[in-house]
């Protein structure tokens, strides 16, 4: 028999990798080549320095697709894997934010501050499966929502989880705020011939290669849990619990564990934006939040991790350039005015040479009404707006994702395709006849 | 031959109630080791819901009665999967299979006391065996290659990699019942197994159950087609309104003319 390993597919790994770096890349220069029309100056540099400055956007962006990424896969392995609908999934990663936080203001250093994170958060996950996961998927669904939104009001009402902290000037609604380690710890600017790259960007860029490497590691951990029999059967539960049920497999108890595994790497993805976000509030986990991983994972392909990663940096660049962007939508809009306003003149022209009703008609110009919708009032929900929509699409016409679940090839699928395929192509093919 | 005596499987006294309508009175059966045994009745006598209540899947409500044991030890409030593992396995009249999964996968998932379904098994096989194979590779190599067997058997071994979902309602039946054979279950309940499945195929797997059951297995089969459950079974039970009317050999139950009655009553009402 052949040797047939899982980590067979490292390659799969080093693609993935050289997938993120290489958009990293492209993004970072194709920013910084002015590549964009209508001349607005996407990149508001907050700094007048000179950093390159599509930096301030990429590596924000990939730190918060890493991040949210190992969120969604964690969300993934709930509902795309064992079929758990989680909807309060922020609650978790926010749980994993506060114990982190709580455990580095107490002076662990950061590789015993995340395991702690991640203890915590799956220690509470634990504590809410006994009693939920027993509950029909709907019920649970409810559940979930209103504990994650319980969990923030908590934490914003009680003000000594700050305990080790300042008082006034932390804990509730104020949150907590801890050292940038990365920041602190690098403080010269990087010069490489014109280009200087300013001390807090090389930071920031250690930190996004640490996230990357965890959000690899999990990544790696998760496939092989999948190809595992234990994954097949948390997917055979979600596919038929009364099937996976008579087969004698104890769905509750195996709900319980993908339950509190997924809770652990929760903690594992807050812990890091703990570092990260390095100031954070009860403010900063909307439920909001949740619907976003839940459109990650739809949009990537639900049980399919490649998937996540596709999803989640596609999700958060629409966030993120929308955020950046909404302050520049009134002069990029400004910039068609000039071709919109005959239009705009026309459509009254035409209109008021209706009697009677033309006038009023002519008064609900659409052009000029959107014009000044968002010159005059950018709304913020742009990115809401933009994810519904494509939610509402994907629903319809691609409800499997980017990335459809594919059935994994186990050792023994690939063991035994090559044996059967020897044995069976000849012999079989006779006796059919 | 002492042994043979011995009830794997006995109901006692079993009454189900589906608020109001009692869908099973007083049912009792006992079921020897090693025998085929038929249970028959027109649609709606309640024959499903017996696999039901043996098996633990819908619960004992207040009115409900009756004990079940296997092996002669009561089964009382065990849980469907508890059973499993004492070796009471069924099949479903409305086949149910997990459809984004392998018609192999599926096979596999009724293998019993596999190490890899083990959680603890998997995380420390990974920390400790990064990247060597891992302890749980050999039997589902074993797993599979019985699988395979059974597939084969079953003559939709050619499909084995694909998804379930692309299987056709016969296919479906056949993969449930390579399913329940897979766990090497001592008891096994068919609902229907044939139901949809060609009858040249059918006998084969008529007589494979045959050779099976020489291997210290009991089945329990509901089928509709009487030539095949006549020719088959060691011993029928005839259910009728919930209530066991008749219960004997093949022949005895022929000649039966309550049986007829049964089966002619419901006939005149529809
Ligand atoms: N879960 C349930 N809730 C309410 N009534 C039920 C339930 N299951 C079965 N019944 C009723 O119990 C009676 C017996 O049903 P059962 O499914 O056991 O029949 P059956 O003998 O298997 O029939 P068939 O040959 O059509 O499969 C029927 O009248 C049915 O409506
Ligand atoms: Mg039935």
């Amino acid at each position: 028999m052949q040797k047939v390993n899982i980590f067979f597919k490292g390659h799969k790994i080093l693609l993935i990798l050289i997938a993120w770096i290489s958009s990293f890349i492209l993004l970072t220069v194709f920013l910084s080549f002015d590549a964009i029309p209508f001349d607005i100056d996407l990149y508001i540099p907050i700094l007048d320095t000179v950093v390159p400055k599509p930096l301030d956007v990429t590596l924000p962006l990939f730190s918060y697709a890493g991040i949210f990424g190992i969120a969604a896969l964690s969300l993934n392995l709930e509902v795309g894997v064992t079929g758990i609908s989680n909807f309060g999934k922020i609650g978790f990663f926010m749980i994993g934010c506060y114990a982190t936080g709580l455990a580095f203001l107490f002076r662990y250093p950061i590789f015993i501050a995340i395991p702690i994170g991640m203890l915590v958060t799956g220690f509470f996950g634990y504590l809410l499966a006994i009693p939920t996961l027993k509950l029909r998927e709907d019920y649970l669904a409810i559940v979930t929502i209103a504990v994650g939104e319980t969990l923030r009001t908590v934490l914003r009402a009680e003000t000594w989880i700050a305990w080790p902290q300042n008082r006034q000037t932390s804990g509730g609604v104020l949150g907590l705020t801890i050292e940038n380690i990365f920041r602190s710890s690098i403080t010269t600017d990087l010069v490489i011939g014109d280009i200087v790259i300013l001390a807090s960007h090389v930071a920031d860029l250690m930190f996004l290669i640490v996230i990357t490497v965890i959000f690899l590691l999990v990544y790696l951990f998760l496939e092989v849990l999948y190809n595992s029999p234990f994954g097949r059967v948390l997917k055979s539960i979600r596919d038929n619990e009364l099937a996976a049920e008579s087969l004698g497999k104890n769905i509750v108890s195996y709900r319980i564990k993908a339950f509190v595994l997924s809770s652990v790497l929760a903690g594992l993805a807050g812990g890091v934006w703990a570092l990260y976000i390095v100031a954070f509030s009860p403010g900063g986990f909307p439920p909001y939040y949740t619907f976003f991983l839940w459109i990650v994972i739809i949009i990537g392909g639900l049980g399919n991790n490649r998937g996540v990663i596709f999803g989640s940096l596609f999700i958060w660049g629409i966030e993120y350039l929308a955020r950046v962007l909404t302050s520049d939508i009134p002069t990029f809009v400004g910039q068609f005015t000039k071709y919109l306003n005959p239009i705009s003149d026309l459509y009254r022209q035409i209109f008021s040479l209706i009697p009677f009703v033309g006038e009023f008609i002519a008064s609900l110009d659409p052009i000029s009404f959107f014009q000044s919708l968002i010159i005059i009032n950018p709304p913020e929900y742009y990115p809401q707006f933009v994810f519904g929509i494509l939610l509402i699409l994907f629903l319809i016409y691609r409800p499997k994702g980017v990335f459809p679940e594919r059935p994994i090839k186990t050792v023994a699928d690939i063991a035994l395709l090559e044996d059967s395929k020897e044995k069976n192509l000849s012999s079989e093919k006779d006796d059919n006849q | 031959m002492k042994v043979l005596k011995i009830n794997v499987l006995e109901a006692q006294d079993v009454n189900k109630n589906f608020s109001g309508l009692q869908a099973l009175r007083n049912v009792n059966v006992k079921l020897k080791k090693q025998k085929i045994v038929g249970l028959i009745g027109p649609n709606g006598s309640g024959k499903s819901t017996l696999f039901n209540v043996i098996t633990g899947i819908i619960p004992q409500d207040e009115g409900d009665s009756g004990q079940i044991y296997l092996n002669g030890k009561t089964t009382n409030h065990k849980k469907t999967h508890e059973l499993v593992r004492e070796g009471l396995v069924r099949t479903f009249q409305i086949t149910q299979i997990f459809p984004m999964l392998t018609v192999l996968e599926n096979m596999l998932l009724g293998a019993q006391s596999h190490p890899g379904e083990n959680l603890s098994v998997v995380l420390i096989d990974l920390i400790k065996r990064l990247f060597k194979r891992f302890t749980w590779e050999a039997s589902e190599k074993q797993f599979a290659e019985s699988a395979l067997e059974i597939l084969r058997y079953l003559e939709i071994d050619h499909l084995a990699l694909e998804k379930a979902e692309v299987l056709s309602g016969g296919q479906r039946k056949l993969l449930a019942l390579g399913r329940a054979l897979m766990t090497v279950g001592k008891v096994i309940l068919l609902d229907e197994p044939v139901a949809g499945v060609n009858p040249t195929l059918s006998n084969q797997i008529f007589e494979k159950i045959d050779e099976i059951r020489k291997d210290d297995t009991t089945f329990f089969i509901v089928e509709h087609n009487m030539d095949v459950i006549m020719n088959s079974s060691d011993e029928i039970f005839v259910l009728s309104k919930g209530e066991i009317i008749a219960h004997g050999s093949p022949s005895e139950i022929q000649d039966d003319p309550k049986v007829l009655d049964a089966y002619l009553g419901n006939i005149e009402k529809d």
